[in-house]
C-alpha cells in the first residue's frame, strides 16, 4: 500500500497534514505539531466536516465511536490561518486516511501531493487566492523533492493555473473536482470512475525515455477504457497506440483487472521520482462552467455627513456601507459602537433557486431590531442577493457578540436532514 | 551643687518595669502591623472575580494563606457566574472527576486518543442559544484559584484541549474544587 503525502500550501509555506485521528471530542480540530494548540479554523473545519451540511462526514462516514459524540483531530506541520485554499487538501487527505494512505512525518511516500482548492458541497473546486505566492513559499519543499529524487504533484483549480507558470519546472494538474484527485490516486470505487478518465501515475520527469522500437513506434496500449491488472507491486503494462510523451503510463487496480489483450512489456512501477513530477489534466470530460459559490457579507452601516441613524433606521436614508473583512477564519474584523447605526447582512445565492436557512446567535448583548425574512426560513426556494439589517443600540457597556449560520441547499430545509452548504461568520462590536 | 537620686523601693521598681515593658509591647505591636500584608480590599476582589483584573499575584497568594478570604472570593463569584458548579458529590474520590453537571451546562472530560498527555474539556450548553461563558474559573479546597479564557461556542459547545498537568486540569478533575462559569 503507496503512502502519500498532503501538503496545504500558505503563503509561509507548505504545511503537511500529518495525521487525522477519530477522537472523542465534541468538535473537530487541527492542531500543530502534535500540540494543544489549536488552530483558529478549527470551526470551519468543524464546519467542513460535520454531516449534514459538511462533507467529511457525509462522504466518508459514518464513524463508530464510544461515547457521544465523535469528532476528528487534523494534525499539521506548521499554522495554517484562514481562507478556504486548504478545504480540497484536508479532503483529499480524509480519502487516504480512510485507505490507511495518509503518510506521517516520518513515513517514506510513494509521492506527495501539493493541493490548494475551495471545496463546495458538490465536490466542485473553487478557485483560491495568493497561489503564485503560495507556490514561491513552496521554493525549498520543491527543491528537496527534486534533490531527493521523490514526486512532487501539484493540484489547483482549473482557475489557478496561470498563477503556477511562475516555476517552468513543474508543471500542475488543473482540476474542476476533488473526485479528479481522488481518481489519480485510485481512491475511488468503479461505480465512481469513468471509462474516460484515466488515472495518471507519478512520472518520473528525468528518468530515461522509453526505448523506441525499431520502427520508430512505441510499445503499444490498447486502452478499452478500463484499468489492467498489473501483478505485485503494480507494474506498468504499454501499448503503443499513443505515444508516451502524451499518454502517461496507466496506474491500475488489481480488483478492476479484465484481460490485457496485449501486454507487451511489463516493468516494475516506478519508484521515487529524480525530479517534480509532470502531471497532465486527468479529465476528459467538457469542463463545466465553473459553478457559483455563495457568499456571505456582513456590512457596517453609519450615517453619511448630514444624516442620522435614526434617518437611517426610521426613515430609509441610505447609509454608508463598509464590508467587514475576515480576520481569522470566519472571525470578522471588530466594529467600534461609536457612530454605528446598524449592520447588514447579504447571501448571494446565485443565479439558481435555492432554499436558503439563516440564523443570528447572540452570544452576547442584543440589537434592536434584527428580523429575518421569510426567505431565509429555509422553506422558499430563491436565487440572487438576500439582504437584511440589524440594528444596534446607541451604547454600549459590553461587547456585543454574535455569529451567524446560513445554510443553502437544493432542497427544502427542515432540521438537519437536507444536504446543504454551510456559511459562518462571527463579529464583535465594542463599546 | 550635688544632686540626690533617690533609688525607689522594691516595689516600685517593679512598677516601673511593668510600665516599660508595655510601653515596648505597644511599640512591638506598631511596627509589626506596618509591616503586616495590607487587607484585600473588597473592590479588589470585584476587580478579579469579575474580569476586569485576570491576573492579581497577591491576591491569589493570599486567598491560599487566608480561608475566609477565599469563601468571601467564592461567595463572590457565585453571585455574578453564569453558572455555579459546586464541589462534587465523592461516590469515589480516588477516581478522577469526569463529569460535572448543572441544570446550565455540563463539564466533560476526555483524553485523547491521538496524544494521550492530552485532554478535551468539552463544556455542552444546555440550550445552545443562550449567551455563552467566556472564563473558567476553579477554586480549589486549598483557596488556590486557576483561570480560563475560553473560545467562542459553536453549537452550544466550548471545548478546549489541554495538557494533562495543565492546573486547571488537575482542579477540575479534583471533587473539592468549584467550578465558576461567567
Amino acid at each position: 500500500m503507496s503512502l502519500v503525502r498532503v501538503f496545504i500550501p500558505t503563503t509561509e509555506g507548505p504545511v503537511a497534514i500529518e495525521r487525522i485521528t477519530r477522537e472523542p471530542a465534541a468538535q473537530s480540530a487541527i492542531c500543530v505539531k502534535r500540540t494543544t494548540r489549536v488552530l483558529p479554523i478549527s470551526a470551519a473545519y468543524d464546519a467542513f466536516v460535520r454531516a449534514p451540511s459538511g462533507v467529511i462526514e457525509r462522504e466518508f462516514g459514518p464513524w463508530d465511536v464510544s461515547g457521544p459524540r465523535g469528532a476528528f483531530r487534523l494534525d499539521v506541520s506548521g499554522p495554517i490561518t484562514d481562507g478556504e485554499s486548504w478545504q480540497l487538501g484536508v479532503f483529499i487527505a480524509h480519502a487516504l486516511a480512510a485507505e490507511n494512505r495518509l503518510a506521517g512525518p516520518d513515513d517514506e511516500v510513494a509521492e506527495a501531493l501539493w493541493i490548494t482548492g475551495a471545496l463546495d458541497s458538490d465536490l466542485g473546486v473553487g478557485a483560491v487566492g495568493h497561489v503564485a505566492e503560495k507556490l514561491h513559499a513552496s521554493a525549498d519543499l520543491i527543491d528537496q523533492h527534486i534533490k531527493e529524487g521523490t514526486a512532487l504533484r501539484f493540484f489547483v483549480p482549473d482557475t489557478n493555473l496561470k498563477s503556477m507558470t511562475a516555476r517552468e519546472d513543474i508543471e500542475s494538474t488543473a482540476v474542476t473536482s476533488a473526485k479528479d484527485i481522488q481518481r489519480h490516486l485510485n481512491l475511488l470505487d468503479e461505480a465512481d470512475a469513468p471509462a474516460s478518465v484515466i488515472p495518471a501515475p507519478p512520472i518520473p520527469a528525468n528518468a530515461a525515455p522509453e526505448p523506441q522500437s525499431g520502427n520508430g513506434l512505441r510499445t503499444l496500449f490498447t486502452v478499452l477504457g478500463i484499468s489492467i491488472l498489473v501483478a505485485g507491486a503494480g507494474a506498468f503494462i504499454y501499448f503503443d497506440q499513443q505515444p508516451i510523451k502524451t499518454v502517461p503510463p496507466i496506474v491500475v487496480k488489481e480488483k478492476s483487472a479484465p484481460e490485457p489483450v496485449k501486454a507487451a512489456q511489463v516493468k516494475p512501477a516506478p519508484k521515487a521520482a529524480p525530479k517534480v513530477v509532470v502531471a497532465k489534466p486527468v479529465t476528459a470530460k467538457v469542463k463545466p462552467a465553473p459553478a457559483h459559490v455563495p457568499t456571505l457579507k456582513v456590512y457596517e452601516l453609519r450615517a453619511a455627513a448630514g444624516s442620522s441613524c435614526a434617518a437611517i433606521q426610521f426613515s430609509d436614508a441610505k447609509p454608508v456601507k463598509r464590508a467587514l473583512g475576515p480576520v481569522s477564519g470566519d472571525q470578522l474584523a471588530d466594529s467600534n459602537v461609536a457612530g454605528l447605526c446598524g449592520l447588514e447582512f447579504e447571501v448571494a445565492v446565485g443565479p439558481e433557486d435555492r432554499f436558503v436557512s439563516a440564523a443570528v446567535n447572540l452570544t452576547r448583548g442584543r440589537f434592536v431590531r434584527n428580523r429575518l425574512p421569510e426567505t431565509l426560513k429555509g422553506n422558499l426556494a430563491t436565487k440572487g442577493n438576500l439582504r437584511w439589517r440589524a440594528h444596534v443600540p446607541k451604547r454600549l457597556k459590553r461587547p456585543v457578540r454574535y455569529n451567524i449560520s446560513v445554510s443553502i441547499s437544493k432542497t427544502p430545509i427542515s432540521g438537519l436532514a437536507a444536504q446543504t452548504q454551510t456559511l459562518t461568520a462571527r463579529h464583535r462590536i465594542l463599546p | 551643687m550635688t544632686i540626690q537620686i533617690n533609688l525607689p523601693d522594691d516595689q516600685s521598681m517593679a512598677t516601673v518595669q511593668e510600665h516599660f515593658a508595655d510601653e515596648d509591647n505597644v511599640r512591638q505591636t506598631l511596627t509589626a502591623m506596618r509591616e503586616a500584608e495590607p487587607t484585600i480590599a473588597f473592590s479588589r476582589l470585584w476587580r478579579f472575580a469579575s474580569g476586569e483584573v485576570t491576573h492579581d499575584a497577591d491576591l491569589l497568594t493570599a486567598l491560599r494563606h487566608d480561608s475566609k478570604l477565599a469563601a468571601d472570593v467564592n461567595a463572590l463569584l457565585q453571585k455574578i457566574s453564569w453558572s455555579h458548579l459546586p464541589q462534587a458529590a465523592a461516590a469515589s474520590t480516588d477516581e478522577d472527576l469526569r463529569l460535572r453537571e448543572t441544570d446550565l451546562c455540563a463539564i466533560r472530560i476526555e483524553s485523547s486518543r491521538a496524544e494521550p498527555d492530552q485532554v478535551y474539556v468539552i463544556i455542552e450548553l444546555k440550550d445552545a442559544e443562550a449567551n455563552a461563558p467566556r472564563t473558567l474559573i476553579t477554586s480549589a479546597a486549598g483557596g488556590t484559584l486557576e483561570r480560563l479564557e475560553l473560545p467562542a461556542a459553536q453549537g452550544g459547545v466550548i471545548q478546549v484541549l489541554l495538557q494533562h498537568d495543565d492546573a486547571v486540569l488537575i482542579a477540575l478533575r479534583d471533587h473539592g474544587t468549584e467550578v465558576f462559569l461567567r
